[in-house]
C-alpha cells in the first residue's frame, strides 16, 4: 500500500480486493485495525472489548488460503467489529448493559456466521446505548459515545461505537441494529454511510432483541458500494428467523452502474422538511441537484398524518420492550439508567387492543404511506435529522422537557420507518457550520434495497464528503 | 388517575416498583399514544381487513422487479 492509501483508510470493498491481490495481507489489516481501536477507541468512547487473538488467527486462515490458491469469500480479511450485541458462543455480550455484563451466549448469530464464512474479521465488541434504547448514544453504566467530528457531541445511537468507529477508519465497517433509527442515527451523526434494511431481510437470530416486530439487523461503511458488499453476504433466509423465510437473495453490488435515468424520487413536503433548518434544507437541496444530476427525476409529494405513525411504532416498541424487560424491572431496577427506564416503563401501560389495532394497522398505515409520500416514485428523500448534531450537554442536562425535545428532534425522521417495516439508506451530504456532518434518507418499498443501494452509490460518485476525514484521525 | 394510584397500578399488574412521579410519567406517556391508535383504529380497522397482514404485503414484495422492489 502507498502512503496515500494507508491501510486504515482501506474500506470493506478496497481491503477484500488488497487481501485478494496479495497487495496486503489479512493479518496486517487486522493488526493494524487492532492498534486503533486499542488507542484511538477509547477517545471515541467506541470499544467495548477486542477480540484480538480470534481476529488475528483467522487473518492467518486467510493469507494461508490465499497462500495456497483457494478460492477467498468476499469479505476475506476484510477488518469489522460489531455492536455488543450480536452473540457469539462463548464470548460475552453486554448490550450495554449492567444486567447482562456477565452475559456468555451458547450461539452464535447467524449475521456473524455469514460474515465469517465470507472470510471478514471479527474484531471486537463496540459500544452501545444500554439494551439500545437511546438515539443518542447515551449509556448511564458505559458512558456516551462521542463523535469523532467533535467529542463535545452525540456520536448517535443506539449504534454508537459503529458509527464512531466507521467514522474514525479503525474498522472498515460494522454491524448495528435499528428499531427506531439506530443505526441511521450514529451513521448520519459521524458522517458515514448505514442501512436499515426491509424487516425481515437480515436474520435476527442471535442478536439481542428490543422490539421484535420493530427490530432490524445492518451495516454501517464508509460508501454505499461497502454497504452492498456486507449486504450481499448477511441478507437472506434464515430458518431460524421465521420472518426472513420470504426474503430475497440478491447481489447489490450488481446494480452499482452510476446511472439513475429512469429511477423517481419522491420528495414529500410537509413534516420531514417542515422540521428541517434552513442549513439543513440547502444541505437536502445541494443533494437533490447531485442525484438530478446522475440522471434521477424528482417529484413533490405530501407526507401523510406522521402523529398516527409515531403513536403506533411507540406504543409497539413500548409493549415489547417492557414485555421483555418485565422480569429484570421487577429484580432488579436498580440497575437501569433512568432514561432506558423512562422508555422501557409506559410499555406497561397500554391496553391489548392498543396493540393488537396498532399490528392490524400496520399493512394498511405501509400502503398508505407508501401511496401518499412514494406515489409513483421508486424512493422518497428526506433527512434523516433534520437539525444539527446536537452536544452530549443538550440531550443529558438541564430541564427535563428541553432534553426531552432534543431528543425527540433526533428520532423525528427515523422512527416510523421500523413501524412501516421499510428499507432506509442514510447517506451523509456535507456539513453544518458546526463542522458536523449531515444526512438524508433515501427509503425505499419493501425488499428495495437494491435500487436505494444504485441511487446511493451513484450520489457518491458525484460527491465526497463520505471520504472526509474526521480531525486527527 | 393519581401519582399514587398509577404507581400501585405498576406494582399490582407487573410487580414493577416506580416512585409516583415516574409512574405517573409513564402513565400520561401510553394515555397518549393510546389515544392516537385508538384513534386511527375507529377510522381504519375493519373486520374484512384483519387478514391482510403486514407479513404478506412484505411476501408479495419479495417477488417484485429487483431493481425497483415494486
Amino acid at each position: 500500500m502507498s502512503a496515500a492509501h494507508p491501510l486504515h483508510a482501506l474500506g470493506v470493498v478496497e481491503a477484500a480486493e488488497a487481501v485478494a491481490s496479495g497487495a496486503v495481507s489479512a493479518e496486517a489489516l487486522a493488526l493494524t485495525a487492532l492498534e486503533r481501536l486499542e488507542l484511538m477507541g477509547p477517545r471515541f468512547n467506541a470499544v467495548v472489548a477486542l477480540d484480538a487473538e480470534r481476529a488475528l488467527d483467522a487473518a492467518r486462515a486467510v493469507d494461508q488460503a490465499r497462500a495456497r490458491g483457494d478460492a477467498l469469500g468476499p469479505l476475506a480479511g476484510v477488518p469489522l467489529a460489531h455492536k455488543d450485541l450480536f452473540y457469539r458462543a462463548g464470548r460475552p455480550c453486554a448490550g450495554g448493559s449492567l444486567i447482562r455484563r456477565d452475559f456468555v451466549p451458547d450461539v452464535t448469530a447467524s449475521v456473524l456466521e455469514r460474515l465469517d464464512a465470507a472470510g471478514a474479521l471479527d474484531l471486537g465488541r463496540l459500544h452501545l446505548a444500554e439494551f439500545a434504547l437511546s438515539p443518542t448514544g447515551f449509556n448511564a453504566h458505559d458512558g456516551h459515545g462521542r463523535n469523532p467530528w467533535n467529542l463535545d457531541h452525540c456520536s448517535g445511537g443506539s449504534s454508537s461505537g459503529s458509527g464512531g468507529a466507521v467514522a474514525a477508519r479503525l474498522v472498515s465497517g460494522a454491524l448495528g441494529s435499528d428499531t427506531g433509527g439506530s443505526i441511521r442515527h450514529p451513521a448520519a451523526m459521524c458522517g458515514v454511510t448505514g442501512l436499515k434494511p426491509t424487516h425481515g431481510l437480515v436474520p435476527m437470530f442471535g442478536a439481542m432483541p428490543l422490539s421484535p416486530s420493530l427490530d432490524t439487523l445492518g451495516p454501517l461503511a464508509r460508501s454505499a458500494r461497502d454497504i452492498a458488499r456486507l449486504m450481499s453476504v448477511i441478507a437472506g433466509p434464515d430458518a431460524r428467523d421465521a420472518s426472513t423465510l420470504s426474503a430475497p437473495v440478491r447481489d447489490y453490488e450488481a446494480v452499482l452502474d452510476g446511472d439513475l435515468r429512469g429511477v423517481t424520487i419522491a420528495v414529500p413536503l410537509g413534516y420531514y422538511r417542515d422540521a428541517a433548518t434552513p442549513e439543513i434544507l440547502a444541505l437536502l437541496d445541494e443533494s437533490l441537484r447531485a442525484l438530478r444530476a446522475a440522471g434521477a427525476r424528482t417529484v413533490e409529494t405530501r407526507a401523510p398524518d406522521m402523529a398516527t405513525l409515531n403513536a403506533m411504532m411507540q406504543l409497539v416498541m413500548g409493549v415489547e420492550a417492557a414485555t421483555l424487560h418485565r422480569r429484570w424491572l421487577k429484580e432488579r431496577p436498580q440497575d437501569y439508567g433512568a432514561q432506558v427506564r423512562a422508555r422501557i416503563l409506559p410499555g406497561l401501560s397500554y391496553p391489548a387492543v392498543r396493540y393488537a389495532e396498532a399490528l392490524m394497522l400496520r399493512a394498511k398505515l405501509t400502503q398508505d404511506w407508501l401511496a401518499r409520500a412514494m406515489a409513483d416514485a421508486d424512493m422518497v428523500h428526506i433527512p434523516t435529522l433534520a437539525v444539527p448534531v446536537p452536544t452530549i450537554a443538550e440531550t443529558t442536562q438541564g430541564d427535563p422537557a428541553e432534553v426531552a425535545a432534543a431528543i425527540g428532534r433526533v428520532t423525528h425522521c427515523t422512527r416510523a420507518i421500523n413501524y412501516l417495516g421499510l428499507p432506509s439508506l442514510s447517506l451523509p451530504c456535507g456539513f453544518t457550520a458546526s463542522g458536523l456532518p449531515a444526512a438524508f434518507q433515501l427509503v425505499g418499498r419493501p425488499f428495495g434495497e437494491g435500487v436505494l443501494l444504485k441511487a446511493g452509490e451513484a450520489y457518491q460518485r458525484m460527491t465526497d464528503s463520505h471520504l472526509r476525514l474526521p480531525p486527527d484521525c | 388517575m393519581s401519582q399514587d394510584d398509577a404507581a400501585a397500578r405498576l406494582r399490582s399488574e407487573h410487580g414493577v416498583s416506580a416512585d409516583a412521579a415516574e409512574a405517573s410519567a409513564a402513565q400520561a406517556v401510553a394515555r397518549a399514544a393510546s389515544a392516537s391508535v385508538a384513534a386511527a383504529a375507529d377510522r381504519l380497522l375493519t373486520l374484512d381487513e384483519t387478514p391482510w397482514s403486514f407479513d404478506t404485503l412484505r411476501a408479495l414484495s419479495a417477488a417484485a422487479r429487483p431493481e425497483t422492489g415494486r
